[in-house]
């Protein structure tokens, strides 16, 4: 696998240059300084937990299209242009330039959300009244392993794709039907679902069910449900000593109350289904492909 | 030993297009062949099978023993490579595409040597690529392809973009790789960049080889013919000199005050130069051999022999 660094490497130092790269970079900073910053002009206490509440609120639109526009040209951007011959005149495998690329755009994604988080603790610790930095934890998990994921759907749409415009179409269409269009009932693969089974049939489904279905079919969605799970989890248990006792155990019973299947856990494995399968299945077309 | 190239019916179709069709070749160790044909007779596809960018329709390929389907790894890593259409990575230097190569190949070669190899300018070394003109990308890719002394070297259209000076050096970097034993397969529509390194040649029409020989052989197949151009003054009208009667003249046009006469028999050169004397002056003589130009145009144009074509207007 010492090819797959190469890869990797190249890859990498190609992106560094680029201004798109810095571009992302920039506006994820300011981003940054506006979601985690911005409140403490306006004054009054703000915690953690508000901003983290708006953080994968704003994740979920947000970073999966960063992360599309980062991955979608990985591949098909070589094959159109013409540098894949180059790649493949070398001895590399198929399977090393799909899990190249997906390292170095991976790499790269991490690192700007690193960055992001780095900015938001270090603004929550010195300038919040509670900074409630705990939080922050499984924030970055959960925020880390969406970006992969969506660099996976992203570089793996590009492994099926021959051209940059095909590569765009299917990096656009997956973003509107995993994330705005499935939360509108009327257009989403789970109200089109429930249309069929409960209207047209008569079956009495559950709305978890549908629910469940939404977040199988969108990551983003899986990485928005398990992180609100997990952050006022953590929130009720460890910060909110201000909220009387009652109303916690209500708000806790109202989560537990949830099917087991939208449970963080289950959510986790979603995500990591959508980690392994567009590369899979990227690698698996690019295998059979013609080239040049 | 197992031939550098050996080819099996290898066949590749494209919907209803046949690009390769049964194409048998073997191309042996150590040798310089020069893989003709115009545009679009299949030679890029024949070389993409063998690299395994696409996959035969039929038939099969071997490259240095190792099967191009299911061992294209050794394959590409004994094979430089400058492939078809490439483009060069904008963004990296000519120097960073030489050591991504050697990196890949885990080779220990100087990149700045083989930079310099190909006549790359010291202060184009740090340049990013996306600069270059086509000529410079064309000595990088070579550079890149010349790594870890490949035990053959597949160069397609290698001249492209060149100037004469860059297609000389690109021809001694050709020989001298031969000469430390690469095998060297290359293609190019352009007759004279094979005449001059080739030791075989083969001539690929409609996805099939109309001819694979040395360049002696396949003259002398052509018919070894020669053309003869005589100067006159005044021109004789048409007719007046038949000189399509001689056994072994070819061909005998009229234009301005030269007439060119084609013979497969050298012998009746004197014979026509007579002829032609008897009726005007002859002023001037030039003789020469067949050149591979008109070589090449019989075998990839309609008809298998232009002399089948006789035509006499003089």
């Amino acid at each position: 696998m010492r090819n797959l660094t190469a890869i990797a490497r190249r890859d990498f130092l190609d992106a560094r240059r680029s201004l798109l790269v810095w571009a992302v970079f920039a506006f994820y900073a300011v981003i940054a300084l506006l979601i985690f910053g911005g409140p403490t002009l306006v004054g009054g206490d703000v915690s953690s937990f508000g901003i983290i509440g708006l953080v994968s609120t704003l994740g979920l639109f947000l970073l999966p299209f960063v992360a599309l526009v980062a991955g979608y040209l990985a591949i098909a951007g070589e094959r159109e242009r013409g540098t894949v011959n180059f790649m493949m005149g070398l001895p590399n495998t198929r399977k090393e330039v799909v899990l190249g690329k997906f390292l170095s755009r991976g790499a790269l994604m991490v690192a700007a959300t690193l960055v992001v988080f780095l900015i938001g603790a270090t603004i929550a610790a010195t300038q919040y009244a509670d900074p409630q930095l705990r939080l922050f934890v499984p924030t970055l998990a959960f925020t880390a392993l969406l970006v992969l994921v969506m660099v996976s759907v992203a570089v793996g749409i590009s492994a099926m794709t021959a051209s940059r415009s095909r590569a765009m179409a299917g990096a656009v269409g997956f973003y509107f039907v995993t994330i705005p269009f499935n939360l509108v009932p009327t257009v989403s693969v789970p109200g089109i679902i429930r249309y069929v089974t409960n209207d047209l049939f008569g079956m009495s489904l559950e709305q978890d069910v549908f629910n469940f279905i939404q977040v199988l079919i969108s990551p983003a969605m899986a990485y928005a449900q398990g992180l609100e799970v997990v952050t006022q989890r953590m929130w009720l248990n460890e910060y909110a000593t201000d909220v009387p006792e009652e109303s916690k155990q209500q708000f806790l019973e109202r989560l537990n109350d949830q099917a087991w299947y939208l449970g963080p856990e289950v959510m986790v494995v979603i995500l990591l289904v959508w980690l392994v399968a567009p590369l899979a299945l990227g690698y698996w077309r690019f295998k059979g492909a013609e080239l040049g | 030993m197992a031939p550098a190239i050996r080819t099996n019916n290898l066949t590749k179709r494209f919907g209803s297009l046949t690009a390769v069709d049964g194409l048998d070749l073997t191309i042996e160790e150590g040798e310089i062949f020069g893989f003709l044909g115009p545009n679009g007779a299949g030679k890029s596809t024949t070389i993409n099978l063998l690299l395994d960018f696409i996959r035969p329709s039929d038939g099969s390929a071997e490259v240095l023993g190792y099967d191009t389907r299911s061992e294209s790894i050794p394959i590409r890593d004994r094979t430089g490579v400058l492939p078809e259409g490439f483009s060069v990575y904008e963004r990296l230097t000519a120097l960073e595409h030489v050591e991504y190569a050697i990196e890949t190949k885990d080779a220990a070669d100087d990149p700045r040597d083989l930079l310099d190899r190909v006549h790359l300018d010291r202060e184009a070394h740090e340049r990013k690529a996306g600069e270059f003109s086509t000529g410079m990308t064309q000595r990088l890719a070579l550079a890149m392809a010349l790594v870890d002394d490949p035990d053959l070297l597949v160069l397609d259209e290698p001249s492209s973009g060149l100037d004469p000076t860059g297609i000389q050096e690109m021809r001694d970097i050709i020989r001298s790789e031969a000469d430390s034993g690469t095998t060297v397969f290359f293609s190019s529509h352009q007759l004279p960049q094979v005449e001059a390194v080739c030791d075989r040649v083969g001539i690929m029409r409609d996805g099939s080889m109309a001819a694979i020989d040395t360049i002696e052989n396949l003259r002398d197949d052509a018919g070894g013919s020669t053309t003869m151009e005589l100067e006159v003054d005044p021109m004789p009208g048409p007719d007046e000199l038949s000189l399509s009667e001689f056994e072994g003249v070819v061909s005998a046009t009229g234009h301005g005050d030269v007439i060119e006469v084609t013979c497969t028999d050298p012998s009746v050169k004197v014979e026509v130069v007579k002829r032609v004397d008897a009726t005007t002056t002859v002023t001037d003589i030039v003789s020469e051999e067949t050149d591979l130009e008109q070589l090449f145009n019989q075998y990839t144009t309609d008809g298998d022999h232009a002399a089948d074509e006789r035509e006499v207007t003089a």
